[in-house]
């Protein structure tokens, strides 16, 4: 029987708690987050985190392990991952030097009871190598693990995961079935660059962080970035929404909003005027393009 | 309440959204672990179940809407009768929107949905027993608030707090926001009044939501374009990402000798691990033909805004627009800042007209061939778009077949319905048999198709 540590995690009871517990680690969930955390430890279901760059998918991952102080497991993915190093490998080089080893004394192996006993010797767990997913399965205490960016790996390679995900068991064909003591917290990030299969997702609870609310994101600022005057915060949120209702290539997104704040404070703005955005506009839109549209919404909607 | 919430479910995938018996199953667990008395808790617990797709979340909030209105979740209903006003409340027709105004201003949700419960039962009018479609109601509200007046109002108090230009721009758009605020809120209020006359599934049934990816690119209102506009990037990353990744994972590459010997070391000199060169990145170039004539204007702009996207992905595409003559437009996106600043450049200064501004697919496929058949390689998909209705000129079909063999790919996409190809001057058969593929391409849904299975 597989422990859920989660479940009577004090930290996680109730949706109230779990928004409190990310806010003492710096992170500043909405409801719909709060809400989705909360039900992937009370159900042990994977969630499957979806949204634009930048809008803190991999750093709530983060703020989950960092709150309940467990270990953070994380597997990258990217196009060309493949078992040997999202799963296991065989440790061939020591495998091949116990062969020889065994070799060396000939008669010695005879009376060990043959290449048989060696055959069983090498495909011990001594000869295991641990990659990110076995290592979330073998975890004793519970873990978070975080798969970033899923939708980079190739489509066959996602039925990977499928085992993992329902079950929380890894098949090694020499060993048999490796299932997990304690479940670790799974959360999956997508850029959406591609639909993942229908299999994965209906294992998962969906979580699509969006650009935050005015209100949240004015709670964001003021809370990364210290000494930030109210006035100045509404009128970075205002501004910065506006930008996002422009048809842009890339709309600016929290981490961009972020930065921008701390380079205005930096230079000493104390209100943003009209002349002062345009030459800072290029840290928070990165194409030239959309700098201009930028620029031109700043000075047309006089007009309007 | 599991009851609701499988009638919920089957509406659900009436309208499109597939949710599957375990996802049902996941949603009937989770009202063992939450407050499901609190909405909001519930509609956040039933989302993450019962929706994987962004692009769903809308349409899954108004069906959540009807079929989780019930009035006796709201717990502060009791004390309050939506007919009489209160003390201190509006007294006329004019007061009413001050008091709206007034209500979105302090954020205060409580004040707004009493108000707005009143405007509601004032002029909405509402009928009961009568199975009026959609949400007439609302529209008929909204008409009476005085809206100008209201945004007039929201600005005027927004300006008073502070003066300079920066921040009368910033107002503008709060204003507008709090107006889209009201808008939800009444259309949720005369939802819920018409599910207590109705009850859900009727009410589900009236409202027709439909997906942004089953909208019909022809017959798309603006609101639909807007909503449309904003699923069209991810698709065009998509696509972009489709292209490349084509069999790559077929093809391995060459052993790559230096590194296959090196690795054997560690070995003792067996080549236990075999290295291959890494394949050479593919890089499709893709010129995109569309038909920018007026009687697919609608098509044409998507498909434009399609490139639009796309362009931002992708270095190799080339898109041309033609009427009764061809003309390469690429520069014009590249340029551009929007989709509607690149559309204007398009339609004022490419060369798409030659005699009289009737499509003629016989001569620009002609003379496309001729000016940029030197650019065709066998690395190059060609994509036309259009609907083949040629005004009985000569369709030239042997000039297609010119194309397919310089090029890798030649795809066709047709926005009218399969019933109607080769009807009256429709001439897609004779261009369909030099194609890859030709496509029906009426709705987002349908050009995913194209991707996934054509790409």
């Amino acid at each position: 029987m597989i422990r859920n540590d989660w479940r009577d995690h004090e930290r996680l009871q109730g949706i109230e708690v779990v928004a409190d517990s990310l806010r003492t680690v710096g992170y500043l969930p909405s409801r719909q987050i709060a809400t989705t955390v909360y039900l992937a430890a009370r159900l042990a279901k994977p969630i499957l985190v979806e949204g634009p760059a930048g809008t803190g998918k991999t750093e709530l991952a983060k703020a989950v392990a960092s709150f309940a102080q467990a270990e953070l497991i994380r597997l990258q993915c990217y196009e060309g991952l493949d078992e040997s190093k999202a799963l296991y490998e065989w440790n061939y080089r020591k495998q091949l030097l116990r062969i020889q080893a065994d070799g060396a004394a000939v008669e010695g192996l005879e009376q060990k009871g043959g290449w048989s006993k060696v055959g069983q010797d090498i495909f011990d767990e001594e000869f295991l190598l641990e990659r990110p997913l076995l290592h979330a399965i073998r975890s004793r205490e519970s873990s978070v693990l975080l798969v970033d960016e899923v939708d980079r790996m190739e489509v066959e390679t996602e039925a990977l995961l499928l085992e993992i995900l329902s079950d929380f068991q890894v098949s090694v064909p020499e060993l048999g079935t490796i299932v997990a003591e304690s479940l670790p917290l799974v959360f999956l990030t997508s850029n959406g660059t591609r639909d993942l299969s229908e299999a994965l997702k209906r294992r998962c609870l969906f979580l699509y962080i969006d650009y935050p609310t005015q209100e949240r994101e004015l709670e964001i600022l003021s809370a990364k970035v210290p000494g930030l005057n109210s006035k100045l915060a509404k009128q970075i949120v205002g501004f910065v929404a506006g930008l996002r209702s422009l048809d842009l290539k890339k709309s600016p997104s929290i981490s961009e909003s972020l930065d921008w704040t701390r380079a205005l404070l930096e230079m000493g703005i104390v209100t943003l005027e009209d002349s002062s955005v345009p030459d800072t506009l290029h840290l928070l839109l990165k194409y030239r393009t959309d700098v201009e549209a930028g620029i031109k919404e700043l000075t047309s909607s006089d007009r309007g | 309440m599991l009851e609701l919430l499988v009638g919920f479910a089957t509406a659900l995938r009436a309208s499109g959204i597939s949710c599957s018996q375990s996802e049902l199953i996941d949603a009937s667990q989770i009202l063992g672990e939450i407050d499901f008395l609190n909405r909001d808790e519930l509609r956040d617990s039933l989302r993450s179940a019962m929706v994987k797709d962004p692009l769903h979340i809308e349409a899954f909030d108004r069906l959540f809407d009807v079929f989780f209105s019930l009035r006796s979740f709201d717990s502060a209903e009791s004390e309050d009768d939506p007919g009489n006003p209160k003390e201190g409340d509006y007294q006329d027709d004019i007061d009413l929107t001050d008091f709206l105004a007034k209500a979105l201003l302090q954020n205060d949700r409580d004040k707004l949905s009493r108000y707005v419960r009143q405007a509601v039962s004032r002029f909405g009018g509402i009928e009961k027993g009568r199975a009026v479609s959609g949400l007439y109601y609302a529209y008929r509200t909204l008409r009476q608030i005085d809206l100008d007046r209201l945004l007039a109002l929201l600005e005027g108090a927004l300006d008073l707090e502070s003066g300079s230009d920066f921040d009368r721009k910033l107002h503008k758009l709060d204003a507008k926001r709090l107006i889209d605020l009201l808008k939800a809120q009444v259309t949720k209020e005369v939802t819920e009044l018409l599910v207590e006359d109705r009850g859900p599934v009727a009410v589900a049934k009236t409202l027709a939501v439909t997906l942004p990816e089953d909208i019909e690119i022809v017959r798309a209102s603006r609101e639909e374009l807007a909503r449309m506009q904003r699923t069209v990037e991810p698709l065009a990353r998509k696509l972009a990402a489709r292209l490349a990744q084509k069999h790559r994972s077929q093809n391995r590459g060459q052993v790559d000798m230096r590194k296959t010997m090196r690795a054997s070391l560690s070995y003792g000199g067996t080549p236990v691990e075999l290295v291959t060169k890494p394949p050479r990145p593919h890089k499709p170039e893709i010129f995109l033909v569309t038909d920018v004539s007026g009687s697919v204007a609608s098509f044409s702009r998507f498909t434009m805004q399609l490139v639009f996207a796309m362009s931002s992905q992708f270095s190799k595409v080339r898109s041309f627009a033609f009427i009764d003559e061809v003309d390469e437009v690429t520069s014009y996106f590249n340029s551009a800042s929007d989709i509607n600043e690149a559309m204007r450049l398009v339609n004022t200064q490419a060369k798409v007209v030659w005699l009289d501004g009737h499509s003629d697919y016989g001569r620009c496929l002609e003379s496309f061939w001729e000016r940029y058949h030197s650019d065709l390689t066998r690395r190059s998909s060609v994509i036309i778009c259009g609907d083949a209705r040629n005004n009985y000129h000569s369709a030239k079909p042997e000039v297609l077949k010119l194309i397919k063999g310089a090029s890798k790919h030649l795809y066709w996409l047709n926005p009218e319905p399969h019933a109607y190809w080769n009807s009256g001057d429709s001439v897609i058969s004779s261009y369909a048999q030099y194609c890859d593929g030709v496509y029906e391409v009426r709705s987002l849904r349908h050009l995913e198709r194209f991707i996934t299975e054509a790409i």
